[in-house]
């Protein structure tokens, strides 16, 4: 089977019908990313369309490299793009702590609650969880990702889980986190 | 997929901490929904032609029009219309008729074949297939082969003529004139060897 490379560097001289077999591996990763950005399924929609229209747009200007960088950082572009409102920048430290593992221990079975506790936290700490988790992209791709350092990912990430972790214990009740608390 | 947070993500956490965030990892799994994968794949074919199109219509120089157009006015007029002058079909049984006649026994029959499909509101896919094979085929004359790829270059906005242009794009051709028109259609004139790199190693 051939790798991505090989299939954007053959779409690149001109097999456009190849953009398909890459489009089929990679969409539910650069939706779920969209979604994660942009909270909206619809817009997450539109956002996996942008980002493979323009890697077709710009197609020549692949250089070889790892592609799934490449496409999730047009994926980004595009999701700014059809969210210019939209704050990727990460909000400030927060003091709080994060809640205990007993806090947590449901969360295995209440998706539901942790689906909706995603969606509380800030954008730009939904991005990194969802490279990580559902790309299992490192630490390095991510930060080719978002454009930040590597050490600036990491920490990023400890505040995402905090956050997270925050969101799910306080259910449903509050909407004081992340996002919302910085543009309040 | 990672069950745990990964190795890279757990610097500086206490085992306590560290298992929490573990079962928040575990538990992300299934927290995203799925994709409305069969409307995105329609999306993204529309994506593909209107691309396509949009290069097409970009590369085309003028040259390549004018040059298709000199073909296919000297080949409706002057060739074929004092004894068979080209029509319209409206009719699919009409149609169908003019594909059989593509592999009719004469080339005049051929020919106003070919301008009848060509001068058609739409190309039926058995006709657009049989252009396709006239345009490459070896046993065509040369006229024959431009008449045919300028009737397929007519209805370029059909996404099915769309990828057998594409096709014809890729297959090397021994008539100079094919070879001009369809550098122009993909717009890649500096490409010296079109048609070997079909088979590239996957």
């Amino acid at each position: 089977m051939a790798s991505d490379e090989e299939l954007m560097e053959r779409v690149s001289a001109g097999e456009l019908r190849l953009l398909g077999e890459l489009f089929e591996r990679h969409h539910r990763g650069v939706f779920k990313y969209c979604l994660a950005i942009g909270g909206n399924a619809g817009i997450a929609e539109d956002c996996v369309q942008e980002a493979f229209r323009r890697a077709l747009q710009y197609r020549h200007s692949y250089r070889g490299g790892l592609f799934r960088g490449w496409l999730f950082r047009i994926a980004r572009n595009a999701a700014m793009d059809l969210l210019p409102d939209q704050p990727l920048e990460p909000p400030d430290e927060e003091a709080d702590p994060a809640p205990g593992p007993e806090h947590l221990l449901a969360a295995g079975q209440d998706r539901q609650r942790l689906r909706r506790a995603l969606g509380r936290i800030a954008p730009s700490y939904r991005e990194v969880i969802v490279l990580a988790r559902y790309q299992e992209m490192s630490s390095k791709e991510i930060a080719r990702v978002v454009g930040a350092a590597d050490g600036a990912v990491r920490v990023r990430m400890h505040r995402a889980m905090k956050a997270l972790a925050r969101a799910y214990a306080e259910g449903d009740e509050s909407m004081e986190t992340g996002h919302e608390r910085k543009t309040a | 997929m990672n069950e745990k947070l990964p190795d890279a993500f757990r610097e500086g956490l206490g085992d306590a901490e560290a298992r929490a965030y573990d079962t928040l990892w575990d538990a992300l799994d299934e927290a995203l929904p799925e994709p409305p994968t069969a409307r995105m794949r329609r999306r993204l074919r529309r994506t593909l032609r209107a691309e396509r199109l949009r290069e097409w219509t970009s590369g085309l120089s003028l040259a390549g029009m004018a040059t298709a157009l000199v073909v296919g006015l000297v080949l409706g007029r002057v060739l074929l219309a004092p004894n068979a002058p080209a029509q319209a079909p409206s009719v699919a049984a009409d149609l169908r008729l003019e594909t059989q006649l593509l592999s009719g026994a004469t080339t005049a029959a051929r020919l106003n074949a070919i301008v009848n499909l060509r001068e058609a509101e739409a190309l039926p896919s058995p006709a657009a297939a049989a252009l396709a094979g006239l345009v490459t085929s070896r046993d065509s004359s040369a006229g024959i082969q431009i008449a045919a790829l300028e009737a397929l270059l007519a209805h370029a906005r059909q996404s099915e003529v769309q990828a057998l242009i594409v096709e014809l794009v890729e297959r090397p051709t021994t008539n100079p004139m094919v070879e001009a028109m369809l550098r122009d259609v993909a717009g890649r004139d500096e490409e010296p060897n079109r048609g070997t790199t079909q088979g590239t190693t996957t």
